[in-house]
C-alpha cells in the first residue's frame, strides 16, 4: 500500500498546478483544465484519506463531485460557446466589460 | 379596534385596483379617494381607539388613532382627493396606484404607536415618492429623485440608530424591550448617547419639515414633480417631519434644544422668505413659501420646549393642518399657469386677470392665505404662535414677524408681476383654469375659508390631544 | 354695560347682521354679475340698499339707547361678539351712512365700468368688514376685520389692475400697512400675556375685559403693548412714519379713495385707540406723550407736504393723514392729562368723514367731467361750469380749515383748544399745540391754494372748457354731505354727551387764535393763486432747498422704496439665493460629489479581470490563516 503521504504530496503538487493556472492563464479553455485539475487534486485528497481511515462516505462524495465536476465543466464550455459567439474568442480579457 | 385596520387596508386594496384599471383610472381612482375621504369621516368615531398584536420583542403591530394623529389623516385624504381631481387623465395608470401606495404610508406613519412600526412606514413613504419623482418629473428628475431618497435616507438611518440606542436602553433598565411612544422616553440615556438619540431624531424630523440648514432637497422635488405631485409632497412629506416634532421629539424636555430649533425656525423663515424674493421661476418661491411656513412649526415646538406655552404648541399643530391645505393651492394655480402659458418665469407674466379671471382669484385666495390673512386658516396658526411666544422670547418676536412681513412683501410682489400689471401680449390667447383643475384649487380654497372662520374642530382636536398628553 | 347671553336677542342680531349683510352680498354680487351679464347694472344698487340696511340697523341700535356685548367661544381661549356702546354705535352710523352715500354717488361714476360688480362687490365686502371692525368684542376678531379692510383696499387700489401705477400702488399700499399690522399683533401679544394672570379665566384679549382690568396691569407692560398697537395704528391710519401709503392709493378708482382712504377706514386706527383708551390711561407715561406727538407731529407735517402737490387727489390725500393726525393727537391730549376726551377725537372723525367724503366726491366729480385729469393746473375756472359741484367743495373747503359756522369749527378749533389748555397744568404739551396751530394754518393755505385755482381764472385745458356737473345720482350725496358739513356743527353738545363728555374754558383770545390763522391763510393763498399778485413758482425758487425737500416728500418714499425695498431688501434676497444655492445646497451636493470621487478610486480594484479577484481570494485567505495562527485561534 503506498503511504498516504505520498498521495497526499502528488495532490498538493496537483492542487499548486491548478492554483497556478487559474490564476495566470489567459485562455478559456486551459482555466477550465486548471479548474478540473484543482477539482481532481481535491478529490485524490479526499479518496486518499477515506481510504486511509476506511470510511467510504468520502469515496461516494468524490464520485458525486466527478459528477458536479463534469456538469461545471459543460456549463464552462457553454458559457465559452456562447461568449465566442459574442467576441470572436474565448480570451479572459473579453469578460472585462462589466467592470465600471 | 379592528377596524383601525381598514384604514390601512383600503389604500392598499386601492392601489392594486388601481394599477390593473387602464384607461379608466383616473375616474376609478377619484371614486377610491371619495370613500377614502368618507371612511375617514367615519373613523372620527375611532378617536382615542387602538389596536395591538403580540408583542415580538417589545415590537407588535400598534396602531391608534388620537387628535393628533386624526386631522392629518384627514387632511392626507383630502389632499390626495384634491391632487386626484386635479390630475389628467393621460398618465399611467401607476401614477395613482403610487399615489395609494403613499396614502398608505402616511397612513401608517400617523397612526402607528410604536416608534419601530413608525420607521418602517417612515421609510416606506420613500418607495413611491421616488418612482413619481423619478418617472414622471421634469428634465432634472433623475437628479432630485436620488437627492431625495438620499438625503432624506441618511436622516432616517441615524434615526434608527437612535431608536435602537433608546430601546436598548430601556432593555437595560426594564429588562424587557419596549418600543412604545409614552414610555420609551422614559429611558433617555444621558451624555453622549443623549446627543446621538437627539442628533438622530433631529435630523430625520428636520430634513422631512424640512428645516435650514436642512431644506434644499425640498425646492427640487417640489418644483421638479408635476403639479399633482407637488401638491402631495409639499402638502403631505413636510407633514410627516410636523408630526414626528409634535409627537416625538417634544419627549425632549430640554429648553436648550428648545432655543435651538426656535432658531433654526426663525432662521428658516427669514432665510426662506429671501430666497423666494429673489426667486425667477414662481413654481419655485412657492417651495420657498412652502418651506419658510414650516418654520412656524420649528418656532411653536421649540417656544413649548422654553416655556410650556400650549398656545404657541396648539397654533403649530394648526400651521401644519393650514399649511396642508394652502400649499396645495398654491401649486395648483401655477400649475394652472404652467398649462396654458407654457411658462413659470415670473417676469413672462403679467395681467394674467384678462385672461384668466378664475386663476387670478383663487391665486389671489391662495397667496393670501398663505402669507397670513385673518379670515384665512394661516392666519389662526401664525397668529397663536406669535402671542404664544411672546411671554418666552419677547423681543425675538419682532424676528418672527419681520419674518411676515418679508412674507407678505414677495407674495404680493409676485401677485403683482404675475395677475396684475399690463397683460403680456406676448402670451397671445390663452384659456382660464379648465375645471378638472378649477374645482379641487376652490374646495381647498373654501376650506381654507371655513377653518380661518371657524377653526375650532380643528383646533379643539389638537387642544384635547395637548390635554391628553 | 352688561352681558347678554342668548344670541337671539334683537340688539345682538342687529348688531351681527349690520355687517353681515355686507359681507353676504359680496360673494352673490360676483356671483350674480359673472354668471349675467346684464345682472351687472343693478350690482350697484344691490350693494347700496344693502348697506342702507346696515345704516337703518344701526340706528335701531342707536335707538335702543343701551351698552351691552355678546361673546361667545371661537377658538382657544379666544371669544367672537359684538361689543354695542356710544362709541361703537356712532362710528357705526358715521359708516354705514357715509358709505351708502358714497355707494349711491359710485353708481353714476362706476356705471360705464365692465367690471362693476367686482367693485361693488369689494365696496360691499369692505363697508362690512368695517361695519364688523367697529362692532368686534374681541381683539382677534377685530385685527380679523381690520385685515379684511385691508385686503378690500389692496383689492380696490389695484381695481384698475392693468395700470401698472395701480398695481404697485397696491402692493406698497398692503406691505406698508402690514408693518403695521404685525407691530399689532405684537401688542396684543403682550396685552394677552400681561391680561391673562389678572383675569384667571375667560378670554384676555376681550374688549369688556381689557377695559375692566387695565387699571391694574403693570404700568410698563400696558406703555409697551399700547406704543405696539400704535404701531398698527399708525399703519392702518397713516401716520408718520407709515404714512407713505396713502398719496398712491389714489391710483384707484375716486370713489374709492373717498370710502376707504378719507372717509373710513383709515380712521380704524384712530378707532382702535379709543377703543382700548384705558390701556394708554394707565400705562406709563411715554404711551401717552408718544400718541400725542405722533399724531401733532403727522398733522404738521402731512400739511407741509400738501402744500406741494399738483395731483387734486393727492392733495386730499395728504390732507386725511394731516387730520387723522389731529384726531389722534387730541386721544394723546386726554391721555397724557389722564382725561377722556374720546368724543372730542371721534367728533372731529365723525365731521372730517363728512367732509372728506365730500371733497373727494367733489373731486370724483371733476374727475368725471374732465375725462380723469387729475393735475389741478389744468383745471381752473371750474366754478362757472360746474357751480352745484364746485360750490359743495368751498362747503367742503371751509369745513376742512374750520371756518364757524360749519361743523370743522366745533371739532378741529376744539382740539387746538384743548391741546392749550392742557399744556397749562403740563408743559410738555406745549409744543403739540404749536405744531397743531402751524398744522392749522398749512391746511388752510394748501386747501384754499386748491380750491382757487380750481374754481377761479381761466380754464387751462380743453377738458376743463367743456366740464359740467354730473347727473343727479352723484349730486345727491353731494349735497347731502354738503348739508351735513355746513350743520353737523349743532350736534356737538348733544355728540359729547352721548360719548362722554369733558369740559373745559380757555379765554376767547385762545379760541379765536385759529380762525384768525384761517383768514390770514386764506389771504395768503388768495394772493398766491386766486389774484396774480404773487407768483408761487418765484417763490418756490427763492426757497430753493425747503421747496426740494418738501417736494421730494421728504426722501421717505425714495427711503422706504428705492434704498430698503429695491436696494437692501432684494439686493439681500439675491444674496441669499446664491447662498442657498451654492454654499448650503452646494454643501449637499458636495458631499455626493465627494463620495463620487472617492467611489472612483476605489473602484479601480475591480479590474473586471477573474483571476485578479481569485489572487485577492488566495492573497486574504492566507493572510487570515497566518493571523490566525500568530493569534492562535488555528
Amino acid at each position: 500500500m503506498i503511504p498516504l503521504i505520498y498521495v497526499l504530496t502528488v495532490s498538493l503538487m496537483m492542487f499548486t498546478v491548478g492554483l497556478y493556472g487559474i490564476l495566470t492563464v489567459k485562455g478559456g479553455i486551459r482555466l477550465l483544465i486548471s479548474i478540473e485539475i484543482l477539482v481532481n487534486s481535491a478529490n485524490l485528497n479526499i479518496v486518499a484519506w477515506a481510504v486511509n481511515i476506511a470510511d467510504s462516505s468520502g469515496i461516494m462524495f468524490v464520485l458525486l463531485s466527478i459528477a458536479i465536476a463534469a456538469a461545471e465543466a459543460a456549463i464552462g464550455f457553454a458559457i465559452f460557446v456562447a461568449l465566442y459567439r459574442q467576441t470572436k474568442g474565448i480570451g479572459l480579457k473579453s469578460l472585462m466589460d462589466l467592470r465600471w | 379596534m379592528d377596524y383601525l385596520l381598514l384604514l390601512l387596508v383600503l389604500p392598499i386594496l386601492f392601489s392594486i385596483f388601481t394599477l390593473v384599471s387602464g384607461r379608466y383610472s383616473k375616474i376609478l381612482s377619484l371614486v377610491f379617494s371619495s370613500i377614502m375621504l368618507l371612511t375617514v369621516l367615519l373613523f372620527y368615531e375611532f378617536i382615542n381607539t387602538n389596536f395591538t398584536t403580540d408583542k415580538f420583542f417589545g415590537i407588535g403591530f400598534d396602531v391608534g388613532l388620537n387628535y393628533l394623529s386624526y386631522p392629518l389623516i384627514l387632511l392626507v385624504t383630502i389632499v390626495v382627493f384634491a391632487a386626484i381631481f386635479y390630475q389628467d387623465p393621460k398618465i399611467e395608470s401607476s401614477y395613482f396606484s403610487y399615489i395609494f401606495f403613499l396614502q398608505f404610508s402616511l397612513f401608517g406613519v400617523f397612526m402607528s404607536q410604536n416608534l419601530f412600526l413608525f420607521y418602517i412606514f417612515w421609510e416606506l413613504v420613500l418607495i413611491p415618492s421616488y418612482f413619481m419623482i423619478g418617472r414622471w418629473g421634469g428634465p432634472r428628475k433623475d437628479y432630485t429623485a436620488l437627492k431625495f431618497l438620499i438625503y432624506t435616507h441618511v436622516g432616517s438611518v441615524i434615526m434608527l440608530v437612535s431608536i435602537f440606542v433608546l430601546a436598548f436602553n430601556y432593555y437595560s433598565l426594564n429588562g424587557t424591550f419596549n418600543f412604545d411612544y409614552n414610555q420609551i422616553f422614559s429611558a433617555m440615556p444621558s451624555g453622549a448617547l443623549y446627543y446621538l438619540v437627539l442628533t438622530g431624531f433631529f435630523l430625520a424630523f428636520f430634513i422631512k419639515l424640512p428645516t435650514f440648514p436642512l431644506h434644499t432637497w425640498a425646492p427640487d422635488v417640489y418644483v421638479e414633480s408635476p403639479t399633482t405631485s407637488s401638491m402631495i409632497f409639499s402638502g403631505l412629506l413636510s407633514k410627516m417631519g410636523a408630526y414626528g416634532i409634535f409627537a416625538i421629539f417634544i419627549n425632549f424636555k430640554d429648553s436648550s434644544v428648545g432655543w435651538l430649533i426656535l432658531s433654526l425656525g426663525i432662521i428658516s423663515l427669514i432665510y426662506a422668505s429671501f430666497s423666494a424674493l429673489a426667486q425667477k421661476d414662481l413654481k419655485r418661491m412657492v417651495a420657498y413659501a412652502s418651506i419658510g411656513h414650516m418654520g412656524f412649526i420649528s418656532i411653536a415646538a421649540g417656544v413649548y420646549l422654553i416655556s410650556s406655552s400650549e398656545l404657541a404648541l396648539v397654533g403649530g399643530m394648526f400651521m401644519m393642518f393650514a399649511h396642508g391645505l394652502i400649499i396645495p393651492i398654491l401649486f395648483g394655480t401655477v400649475g394652472s399657469i404652467e398649462r396654458s402659458t407654457g411658462t413659470r418665469a415670473i417676469r413672462d407674466l403679467g395681467g394674467l386677470t384678462k385672461m384668466m379671471p378664475n386663476l387670478a382669484f383663487l391665486m389671489t385666495g391662495g397667496f393670501l392665505a398663505s402669507l397670513g390673512l385673518p379670515g384665512l386658516a394661516g392666519f389662526i396658526a401664525e397668529f397663536s404662535v406669535v402671542v404664544g411666544s411672546w411671554q418666552a422670547i419677547t423681543y425675538v418676536s419682532f424676528l418672527i414677524v419681520f419674518g411676515l412681513v418679508l412674507s407678505a412683501s414677495y407674495h404680493i410682489w409676485a401677485l403683482q408681476r404675475t395677475i396684475f400689471g399690463p397683460y403680456n401680449n406676448y402670451l397671445g390667447k390663452i384659456g382660464d383654469m379648465i375645471p378638472r383643475e378649477f374645482w379641487p384649487v376652490l374646495i381647498l380654497f373654501l376650506l381654507v375659508l371655513l377653518f380661518g372662520i371657524y377653526p375650532y374642530p380643528i383646533y379643539h382636536m389638537f387642544q384635547a390631544y395637548m390635554g391628553g398628553v | 354695560m352688561y352681558q347678554v347671553e342668548e344670541f337671539l336677542n334683537p340688539g345682538v342680531l342687529a348688531a351681527v347682521l349690520i355687517f353681515l349683510i355686507p359681507i353676504i352680498l359680496f360673494p352673490i354680487i360676483l356671483l350674480l354679475g359673472k354668471k349675467f351679464e346684464k345682472f351687472r347694472r343693478y350690482s350697484g344698487i344691490l350693494a347700496t340698499s344693502g348697506i342702507f340696511i346696515s345704516f337703518l340697523l344701526s340706528y335701531y341700535l342707536y335707538s335702543l339707547n343701551e351698552s351691552f356685548y355678546y361673546q361667545n367661544g371661537w377658538f382657544y381661549n379666544f371669544t367672537w361678539g359684538v361689543f354695542v356702546d356710544p362709541l361703537s354705535i356712532a362710528m357705526a352710523m358715521m359708516v354705514s351712512g357715509v358709505s351708502f352715500l358714497i355707494h349711491m354717488f359710485a353708481i353714476g361714476y362706476m356705471g360705464k365700468d365692465p367690471n362693476r360688480h367686482v367693485y361693488f362687490a369689494e365696496t360691499s365686502l369692505f363697508t362690512g368688514g368695517m361695519l364688523g371692525l367697529v362692532l368686534s368684542s374681541n381683539m382677534v376678531m377685530f385685527f380679523l376685520f381690520w385685515e379684511l379692510v385691508g385686503l378690500c383696499s389692496y383689492l380696490l387700489i389695484g381695481f384698475w389692475w392693468f395700470k401698472p401705477n395701480a398695481a404697485s400702488a397696491a402692493k406698497k399700499a398692503f406691505i406698508v400697512t402690514r408693518v403695521g399690522d404685525v407691530l399689532l399683533i405684537l401688542g396684543l401679544a403682550v396685552l394677552y400675556w400681561s391680561l391673562l394672570p389678572v383675569i384667571k379665566t375667560g378670554d384676555p384679549l376681550s374688549i369688556y375685559n381689557i377695559l375692566k382690568y387695565a387699571n391694574i396691569v403693570p404700568k410698563d407692560q400696558l406703555a409697551l403693548a399700547g406704543a405696539l398697537v400704535l404701531g398698527g395704528a399708525a399703519g392702518k391710519s397713516a401716520q408718520f412714519p407709515l404714512h407713505v401709503w396713502i398719496p398712491d392709493a389714489m391710483e384707484g378708482p375716486t370713489t374709492v379713495s373717498a370710502l376707504i382712504h378719507a372717509a373710513t377706514m383709515v380712521t380704524a386706527g384712530i378707532y382702535l385707540v379709543a377703543r382700548i383708551y384705558p390701556v394708554y390711561l394707565y400705562a406709563a407715561p411715554w404711551a401717552g406723550y408718544l400718541v400725542l406727538y405722533v399724531g401733532a407731529f403727522t398733522a404738521f407735517l402731512a400739511g407741509t407736504m400738501g402744500l406741494v402737490m399738483n395731483d387734486i387727489k393727492r392733495i386730499l390725500a395728504y390732507s386725511t393723514i394731516s387730520q387723522l393726525g389731529y384726531m389722534l393727537s387730541a386721544l394723546g391730549l386726554g391721555i397724557v392729562a389722564s382725561q377722556y376726551t374720546i368724543s372730542i377725537s371721534i367728533y372731529h372723525l365723525i365731521v372730517h368723514a363728512f367732509l372728506k367724503a365730500l371733497l373727494f366726491l367733489t373731486a370724483g366729480a371733476i374727475l368725471y367731467s374732465l375725462l380723469d385729469i387729475r393735475d389741478i393746473r389744468k383745471m381752473g375756472g371750474l366754478w362757472k361750469r360746474m357751480p352745484i359741484t364746485i360750490t359743495a367743495m368751498l362747503i367742503g373747503a371751509l369745513t376742512l380749515v374750520g371756518f364757524p359756522p360749519t361743523a370743522g369749527y366745533f371739532s378741529k378749533d376744539e382740539i387746538i383748544s384743548l391741546s392749550y389748555y392742557f399744556s397749562e397744568q403740563n408743559p410738555g404739551i406745549y409744543y403739540a399745540w404749536i405744531l397743531l396751530l402751524i398744522g392749522a394754518f398749512l391746511t388752510t393755505l394748501y386747501t384754499f391754494r386748491m380750491f382757487f385755482i380750481v374754481a377761479l381764472g381761466k380754464p387751462k385745458s380743453y377738458a376743463a372748457e367743456n366740464a359740467k356737473d354730473p347727473p343727479w345720482v352723484m349730486l345727491a350725496p353731494i349735497v347731502i354731505l354738503s348739508i351735513f358739513s355746513l350743520i353737523y356743527g349743532i350736534f356737538q353738545e348733544g355728540f359729547y354727551k352721548y360719548i362722554g363728555n369733558f369740559e373745559f374754558t380757555l379765554p376767547l383770545y385762545i379760541e379765536i387764535l385759529p380762525f384768525i390763522l384761517v383768514l390770514f391763510g386764506i389771504y395768503i393763498a388768495w394772493l398766491f393763486y386766486g389774484s396774480s399778485r404773487f407768483s408761487a413758482q418765484n417763490f418756490a425758487r427763492k426757497s430753493g432747498f425747503a421747496y426740494r425737500i418738501v417736494k421730494a416728500k421728504y426722501y421717505l418714499d425714495y427711503l422706504y422704496t428705492n434704498i430698503i425695498a429695491d436696494r437692501l431688501i432684494v439686493y439681500l434676497s439675491y444674496v441669499v439665493a446664491l447662498f442657498d444655492r451654492y454654499i448650503v445646497d452646494g454643501f449637499v451636493n458636495g458631499i455626493g460629489k465627494s463620495f463620487n470621487y472617492l467611489a472612483s478610486i476605489t473602484r479601480r480594484l475591480q479590474t473586471g479581470i477573474v483571476q485578479n479577484y481569485a489572487t485577492f481570494v488566495i492573497i486574504g485567505l492566507i493572510v487570515f490563516l497566518i493571523l490566525g495562527k500568530i493569534m492562535g485561534v488555528i
